[in-house]
């Protein structure tokens, strides 16, 4: 019997089998299993849990299901710990590369209560323990996870582990490791779900089953269904992203219509930034906190489309072809240095190119447009703000792209090519050379008198740090004439020089366009 | 708010902001919004990034008043007497800001820029390679100009100094020199210590 519970955003839910009533009043309702955002997870199941600003998901395990009388949902997670939160517990131990510690011990970072919106997937994780009690998983098991452990991290003590307790946070230590047959999670597809797949879940109510019958029944019922096996594996590669060593060969095959959460596995991975390590290794302990607070969002998070990927692409060449449209939108996904920043990075690594002879009314994102159009390269684009004394009729950007072919290939297609924008502009292009001018310190036009004797006073310091407006009857206000005699100067300078050049432009644009 | 709504907000911010510019680099914004809030009160105020690789280049800043009619009155005042921010004795000049100031600008709603590439034996080719090396010339021109005004400026700003100083010494001397000159008045009987 499958209970449908209210679900809001539109995200498909539904509880699976029930287990005991608990809490204080018997009014909390425990489950096996549920059924979200596509995803059937059930108990001991490792699932993948979203924190607002983090690189990386956190990987869990989960160890309780239920739901609140105020129909609110939860999951108790025991943690699992990347290597990187660990840094300084490690010493010189050799690490997998996709390898986890589980947690252990009793303190804070060992397990704690999320609100199961939280969970963003499943994920694959082996335990290679060489324990007896441990399965030995096949070499393919290995090779087809995520992630493997076989080492614990005691959160009481902060000392890794070699062996795995008989019990970690009242939970058995079979449940960490394989099952009998495989530890594989089981994805069900879409097109099952309304059909007869479920039988897993139909089978009506079997309240306070025990654990390991239930564990059992789930992998004899997985056997019984050869197709969810197959599916099985492509579901699981389509989580796979994640782990960078692996390549996006079984992409095309996973179920095209959960292009939602393939996006989102994608995100994570790509920001993947020293600095944000080292951070999270202080952080990781006071996670119980943090994951709190941060799942509170993770679900508007979530929600908004990430442009999905092509469902077509077969190999990694094909998702390299991927609409440049796409990388800019993934780039935002994370925050963005500041500009400046940005444009130093670039013009060390010559990907800076300076756009001219722009409408200066275009917007960066318009600039954007234009060259992803013209020459099919994402690239991040600001306008040049005009100061006051400008060329009005031309406009200039600054464009940044991701890498040094890219941006001289470009500068030299303008070069030799003519790339036409409306009003008979062709595009020009430089190398960008902006100069970051070292804070002056001196203004030409103000003056000062250097005289040590005069330092301390008073009325100079003032004069500087205020502004007035200048009285007639002073000296000056002589000076501030000329300085206006200049500026008018400049003005009138400029204005002739506007004023040719657009007729000079004029001229050129008409023989452009011969009517 | 659609497109339209935040094309005609972001007008109206246009119209209500000036650009103030030839201001000292040293101005930073709270000195700049005192400056300013003596006439009318400041809403917000954006330094214009300066990229270009000329030395003394004065700042230019945008300053967001609360009414288009604010804006009208400050740069009247400013034309009408030189303001001095933070330093003399240059004033400040003040512009109607225009939409190629704004770093973030909403996108004009509908307007799909049409791109093309010319062929080499595109009757055009010929014409837009001249409009392109025209507006190089025109970027070369400007960049000229612009040197041009900061040597004046330069010049300006040295011969002022100059004044300054010997006026300075001027007085100085005349200081230093005071009780000499006061006995030789007293012998030849003259006047000069009329202060």
């Amino acid at each position: 019997m499958v209970e449908t519970a209210p679900t809001d955003s539109n995200i498909e839910f539904k509880w699976g089998e029930k287990r005991s009533l608990g809490g204080r009043r018997r009014d909390v309702q425990f489950y096996n299993s549920f059924f979200y955002d596509g995803i059937w997870y059930s108990l001991y199941d490792s699932v993948y849990l979203y924190g607002e600003g983090e690189n990386e998901p956190y990987v869990g395990k989960v160890i309780k299901i239920w739901e609140n009388p105020d129909k609110s949902r939860k999951v108790k997670i025991l943690w699992f710990f990347r290597p990187s939160e660990l840094e300084n517990y490690l010493g010189g131990m050799t690490i997998l590369p996709n390898e986890l510690f589980i947690a252990v011990g009793e303190g804070i970072g060992l397990a704690n209560v999320n609100p199961l919106e939280a969970i963003a997937g499943k994920c694959n994780i082996v335990c290679i323990s060489k324990d007896k009690r441990n399965p030995q998983p096949s070499n393919e098991d290995v090779e087809m996870a995520d992630f493997v452990f076989s080492r614990a991290f005691d959160v009481g003590e902060l000392k890794l582990k070699d062996t795995i307790d008989d019990k970690i946070a009242g939970l058995e230590a079979k449940y960490l490791f394989n099952s009998v047959k495989s530890d594989v999670d089981k994805v069900i597809p879409f097109d099952k779900k309304d059909g007869k797949d479920p039988a897993s879940h139909s089978d009506g109510p079997i309240p306070l089953m025990p654990k390991s019958a239930h564990i059992v029944q789930e992998h004899v019922k997985v056997n019984e269904e050869p197709v969810d096996i197959m599916h099985e594996n492509k579901g699981i590669s389509a989580e796979v992203i994640l782990d960078g060593k692996r390549n996006f060969g079984n992409e095309g095959s996973c179920d095209d219509r959960r292009p939602l959460k393939r996006a989102k596995f994608g995100k994570p991975k790509l920001s993947k930034d020293v600095d944000e390590v080292k951070t999270a290794t202080s952080e990781s302990l006071a996670r119980d906190k943090s994951v709190q607070r941060k799942i509170s969002n993770t679900k508007s998070q979530r929600l908004p489309c990430e442009p999905p990927f092509n469902n077509d692409e077969k190999t990694r060449h094909d998702l390299a072809k991927i609409p440049p449209r796409l990388e800019i939108d993934k780039s935002k996904w994370f925050k963005e240095l500041p500009w400046e920043e940005r444009l130093r990075t670039a013009l060390e690594q010559g990907t800076l190119v300076l756009l001219q002879n722009l409408d200066p009314s275009y917007t960066s994102a318009e600039v954007e447009d234009i060259v992803r159009r013209g020459f099919d390269e994402g690239c991040s684009a600001k306008m040049i703000q005009q100061a006051a004394s400008p060329v009005p009729h031309s406009g200039k950007a600054f464009v940044i792209f991701k890498r040094r072919e890219t941006a001289e290939e470009v500068v030299r297609k303008l070069d030799t090519g003519c790339l036409l924008l409306p009003n008979g502009r062709p595009l020009i292009s430089t190398f960008g050379n902006p100069c970051f001018g070292k804070k002056q310190l001196t203004f030409a036009g103000h003056l000062s008198i250097n005289d040590p004797r005069l330092r301390l006073n008073h009325e100079t310091r003032e004069a500087v740090a205020t502004s007035h407006c200048s009285q007639p009857n002073t000296l000056e206000y002589d000076l501030a004439m000329e300085w206006r005699l200049l500026q008018q100067r400049s003005k009138l300078a400029w204005k002739m020089l506007v004023k040719r050049q657009e007729r000079e432009l004029r001229q050129l644009r008409a023989t452009l366009n011969p009517k | 708010m659609d497109a339209g709504e935040e094309c005609a907000a972001f007008q109206e911010k246009v119209r209500r902001t000036v650009c103030i510019s030839d201001l000292s680099p040293l101005v930073t914004e709270p000195i700049l919004r005192t400056a300013l809030d003596q006439f009318m009160s400041v809403k917000s105020v954006e330094f214009i990034p300066n990229y270009t690789n000329m030395k003394n280049m004065p700042r230019c800043a945008l300053v967001e008043l609360e009414d288009p009619e604010h804006a009208k009155l400050i740069l009247e005042l400013i034309s009408e007497c030189p303001l001095m921010i933070g330093g003399m004795p240059r004033p400040v000049t003040a512009c109607p800001a225009t939409v190629g100031m704004f770093a973030d600008r909403p996108q004009k709603p509908g307007r799909r820029i049409e791109i093309q590439w010319l062929e080499p034996d595109d009757p055009r080719f010929e014409n837009a390679q001249k409009l392109k090396r025209l507006a190089q010339k025109h970027t070369a021109e400007a960049s000229f100009l612009l040197q041009c005004q900061l040597i004046e400026e330069q010049k300006l700003a040295k011969q002022h100094q100059d004044v300054l100083a010997a006026n300075y010494d001027k007085h100085q001397k005349i200081d230093s020199i005071k009780g000499a000159a006061r006995r030789l008045a007293q012998y030849y009987d003259m006047n000069v210590m009329d202060d």
